[in-house]
């Protein structure tokens, strides 16, 4: 028993297969495509591994979005030069807007990243920390805020913990989203400094209520520049010196102390590590796994890249508990979908607002999680609503034509999209792109309705299908509507149209959910 | 197997005549129960549900509503020391009775309230109170007591204990996300947001009906596990990813017809407001009318937490709430349904009682239940914690929140709540 649990955490030597590559792409990144598997299994594990997790030596290039200046005057500085204060109201109403349209844009702007990056962990890695730091545009209302913290968490994603919790304790859009700014001598707001303890480092039950009450003054007076650049700005006036005595220690201490001292708790290293195993292994890790990670952790000081690699490079990682048995969350299945059908991310601002919606509606929107606890993620991603949401999206990914109520600015929070003008639809419609069948096989290759099958099953499940799905998909694709024989031919456009509805058919299970 | 093919396709038939002469959308109970009584002795065998049966709908106001704001203590001198940023003037109060009144912007609650169809709990709260938002969410989620963890919710215990084998619409959460309260061994219920969403779409239209093939494969292949049988035994352990796909699967197709037809035959002039909770509570009312055999109904009203700049907020979060539970009941009314709805609206976390600095109010520890209902005992139920004897600043509950689950549980659905809370509680007389 000692032998096999303290195994889980030895070197992966098993095969390296078709099924070992796409298990490590589609947890490091956000799909499989055949091609990219083909070129994995050429070089070695540590090789393939090497590229993925040092991503810094892959050159990168991403135009920045609109949003990436602040703007002038800043979107919740109340404009003094009016004094009649209904025009007041509406150029703050225009702001607002103005905002949001921000917002949407850099939202677009990740996704496209995500599809496109050469970086896939770096993206990956964003994501989860956007997940952890979970901070929301609903109440920051500022894009170029929520742009810089998203660079700051695509900065340190594979560095170091603890610096990325300093940065973070600086970081504007977290003081607005924690309240932070409020938090001053002599009146504190225990916001930042309780999540900081619960939800960002230790958990519950690992600090006390004085804690969080004592560090609440350490970090008082850590705000920020309403106006101009928008920055990180310690007001002296506003911060308690007084002494705290925090987790046993007594001092003076400020917001940096309280980290030092939060990062000496041993806890801390186990609390993060199991995190970051379950976003990409599997939930309820063994002990052993967490125990070791963390030790790996601490012994290099909150260096994430040694723990990312072990965990990336373990037996338990390849084991059949991890191995097709996550649920893809909503950006995993709408990013991964546009990868390996090889479809692009429509220029059309209408398009767009589509995958926007989809994001939301499947309960993952980008920059705007529920709550400062993040996503839940696993089984909570999907319900009987948000499953027929995905099979639906497949959908207009396959047949290029979105369902009415994918369409259209989406309404008020809890309210499905209102239905789109109809001028809208019926351009959508015109438009449409259909998937093109021959970017994804050569049918003059495949012989059979079997082979297709086959071969679709690796593309979208990177399994194959089990007797019962193969009998269905293949008399699906030999049947014509009178119940006689469908024939096979290449060039026949026909013959692509059948093909279309076997793709749509094989994400439209619950298969294709996992990865 | 082969014979489960037949019976399937007989119920489809029966159920599909049904909808299609029942003009009005008024069936007749005897034939109604024939239908639900064919599908429980095929694949989904168990407890039988009526669309008679009394129902609860449950109101969650996310974030946790600031109670003292709400039912306003207006005489007393504490509250206004407290609160003097944020404290409702006395001239403004709704008032109740010599102490207490409601917030401004409960007209319509308050209206209901003086014609008997509404009753406050106050006082609501659990012993060792968590101040964590999510802590105390998972607390009031699951039922559980504040040193113990558990994972499936108590409406979840319910189905566990009560409706092994019901039909998934039982229970219906209308929004994007599951709440923790439904967690059940086995996945149980819908949750949906939008019912023209709510089916598979398939537009390829291009050759014609070439596609129409698709569709049975789909149902083939997702209805595969609708054999609750085949599908593998689910433990106490959390279920397996693919398990449980399958089965929210089979919930999905199972439901979707169902519902949309519903929804298809409601007609109503009860306007109710453009918001979400009103929008959710619409929805509920029409799947009411359309005699789902559903008892619990579950939506939300998001927005609560408010840390920073409350009067805005809650002001406008009151008049909403306010506005779409009037509509509802007026609804449900004239569809003669008012006395067979319950409703509660809780909130998973209360406040303190002393404003911040931030004009707002951070997590406390005792607050209000709402109920609704043409069947209630209205008024003001429970006592009103001391605003000056208090517990590390915060309000002394005085009333378990297990207690109005027990009495729910007990006096509306008319089961044991012992296996479902654990133990047993007082029940309170609100309903």
């Amino acid at each position: 028993m000692a032998d096999s649990t303290s195994s889980l955490l030895a070197p992966y030597t098993g095969p390296w297969d078709e099924r070992a590559a796409a298990h490590l792409l589609n947890r490091v990144c956000f799909s499989a495509p055949i091609e990219q598997i083909e070129m994995l299994m050429k070089q070695t594990p540590d090789q393939a591994l090497q590229r993925l997790l040092y991503y810094e030596y892959t050159p990168e290039s991403c135009p920045d979005p609109s949003c990436a200046e602040p703007s002038v005057p800043s979107p919740d500085a109340v404009p003094k030069s009016q004094s009649n204060e209904q025009e007041r109201q509406m150029q703050r109403k225009e702001q607002q807007r103005m905002e949001k349209e921000h917002g949407m844009e850099l939202q677009a702007w990740w996704i496209q990243r995500m599809v496109t990056t050469p970086r896939p962990l770096q993206e990956k890695l964003t994501l989860f920390w956007h997940g952890h730091f979970a901070t929301s545009f609903v109440k920051v209302k500022n894009a170029y805020l929520m742009w810089l913290q998203n660079e700051t968490l695509r900065r340190n994603a594979n560095g170091n913990f603890k610096k990325m919790l300093l940065e973070i304790s600086r970081d504007p859009a977290m003081i607005v989203w924690l309240d932070n700014n409020s938090n001053v001598k002599g009146k504190p707001n225990e916001n930042y400094a309780r999540e900081v303890m619960e939800l960002f480092t230790l958990g519950e039950g690992h600090y006390t209520e004085q804690d969080i009450k004592e560090s609440a003054r350490a970090f008082t007076g850590w705000s920020y520049r309403k106006q101009g650049s928008q920055q990180f700005q310690f007001q002296p006036k506003q911060h308690d010196v007084g002494e705290k005595v925090f987790m046993g220690k007594k001092g003076n201490w400020d917001g940096d102390d309280i980290i030092n001292i939060i990062f000496e708790q041993p806890h801390c290293a186990r609390f993060i590590v199991n995190k970051l195993w379950v976003y990409f292994a599997y939930e309820n890790p063994e002990p052993e796994v967490v125990d070791g990670l963390a030790q790996i952790l601490r012994e290099n000081n909150y260096d994430l890249k040694p723990l990312l690699w072990k965990l990336f490079s373990c037996r338990a990682f390849y084991s059949e508990r991890a191995i097709h048995a996550q649920i893809k969350s909503p950006a995993q299945l709408v990013v991964g979908s546009f990868q390996i059908l090889k479809r692009e991310l429509p220029d059309d601002p209408n398009l767009l607002q589509i995958i926007l919606n989809v994001f939301r509606l499947m309960g993952q929107e980008l920059f705007a999680p529920p709550d400062v606890d993040g996503w839940d993620g696993g089984l909570a991603w999907v319900n009987t609503a948000s499953l027929l949401l995905r099979y639906n999206f497949s959908n207009y990914l396959v047949h290029g034509i979105p369902p009415e109520n994918m369409v259209g600015k989406i309404g008020k929070a809890g309210k499905p999209p209102s239905p789109p003008k109809g001028e809208v639809t019926r351009a959508l419609r015109r438009s449409a792109k259909v998937l093109d069948v021959a970017s994804l096989c050569d049918l003059s290759r495949l012989a059979t309705s079997e082979q297709i099958v086959r071969h679709f099953a690796r593309l979208l499940w990177n399994d194959q299908p089990d007797q019962e799905n193969l009998r269905e998909f293949t008399r699906f694709l030999d049947t014509n509507e009178s119940g006689g024989t469908f024939a096979f031919q290449a060039q026949n456009p026909a013959a692509e149209e059948k093909i279309r509805g076997l793709v749509h058919l094989m994400m439209s299970t619950p298969q294709y959910q996992l990865c | 197997m082969k014979e489960e093919i037949h019976l399937h396709t007989r119920r489809e038939f029966l159920r599909r005549s049904i909808f299609l002469t029942s003009a009005a959308w008024t069936v007749p109970t005897f034939l109604n129960r024939t239908v639900w009584a064919l599908e429980n002795s095929g694949p989904l065998a168990g407890v039988k549900v009526s669309p008679d049966d009394p129902i609860l709908v449950v109101i969650q106001l996310s974030g946790g509503n600031d109670g003292l704001n709400t039912l306003v203590p207006y005489t007393n001198d504490a509250y206004y020391k407290a609160r003097p940023m944020l404290a409702v003037p006395a001239k403004d109060v709704l008032k109740i009775n010599d102490v207490l009144g409601f917030h401004p912007n409960f007209a319509r609650l308050k209206s209901m309230l003086d014609s008997g169809k509404m009753a406050v709990i106050q006082g609501v709260g659990y012993p060792n109170p968590n101040r964590s938002h999510f802590r105390s969410m998972e607390i009031w989620h699951t039922a559980s007591d504040s040193d113990k963890y558990e994972t499936s919710g108590w409406i979840g215990r319910y189905f566990d204990n009560h409706c092994k084998g019901c039909d998934p619409t039982t229970a219906v959460n209308i929004g994007k996300l599951m709440p923790q309260a439904f967690s059940a061994k086995i996945p149980f219920g819908v949750t949906i947001e939008d019912p023209e969403m709510y089916r598979w779409i398939n537009t390829s239209t291009r050759y014609g009906d070439a596609m129409k093939s698709a569709e049975a494969v789909f149902r083939k292949i997702n209805k595969a596990s609708a054999d609750p049988k085949a599908m593998p035994q689910m433990g106490d352990e959390p279920p397996q990813s693919m398990d449980y796909l399958q089965r929210t699967a089979m919930n999905a197709q199972l439901s979707s017809d169902r519902i949309r037809e519903v929804v298809k035959q409601y007609h109503s002039n009860v306007a109710y407001p453009d918001t979400g909770i009103g929008y959710g509570l619409k929805l509920v009312a029409q799947m009411i009318s359309g005699k789902l055999p559903t008892r619990i109904y579950y939506v939300s009203q998001g927005g609560y937490d408010t840390h920073a700049n409350q009067l805005n907020d809650q002001n406008k979060l009151l008049a909403e709430l306010s506005e779409a539970v009037f509509s509802f009941y007026q609804d449900l009314e004239q569809q003669r349904n008012g006395e067979r709805v319950l409703s509660i609206a809780f909130a998973e976390l209360v406040r303190r009682v002393t404003e911040n600095a931030a004009k707002g109010t951070d997590h406390g520890a005792a607050g209000l239940i709402f109920a609704f209902g043409g069947k209630i005992k209205p008024g003001i139920h429970g006592e009103a914690p001391s605003l000056t004897d208090l517990n590390r600043g915060d309000l002394k509950f005085n009333i378990d929140f297990r207690s109005v689950y027990a009495t729910v549980l007990e006096n509306w659905l008319r089961v044991s709540s012992t296996p479902i809370l654990g133990r047993s509680f007082p029940k309170i007389g609100f309903v």
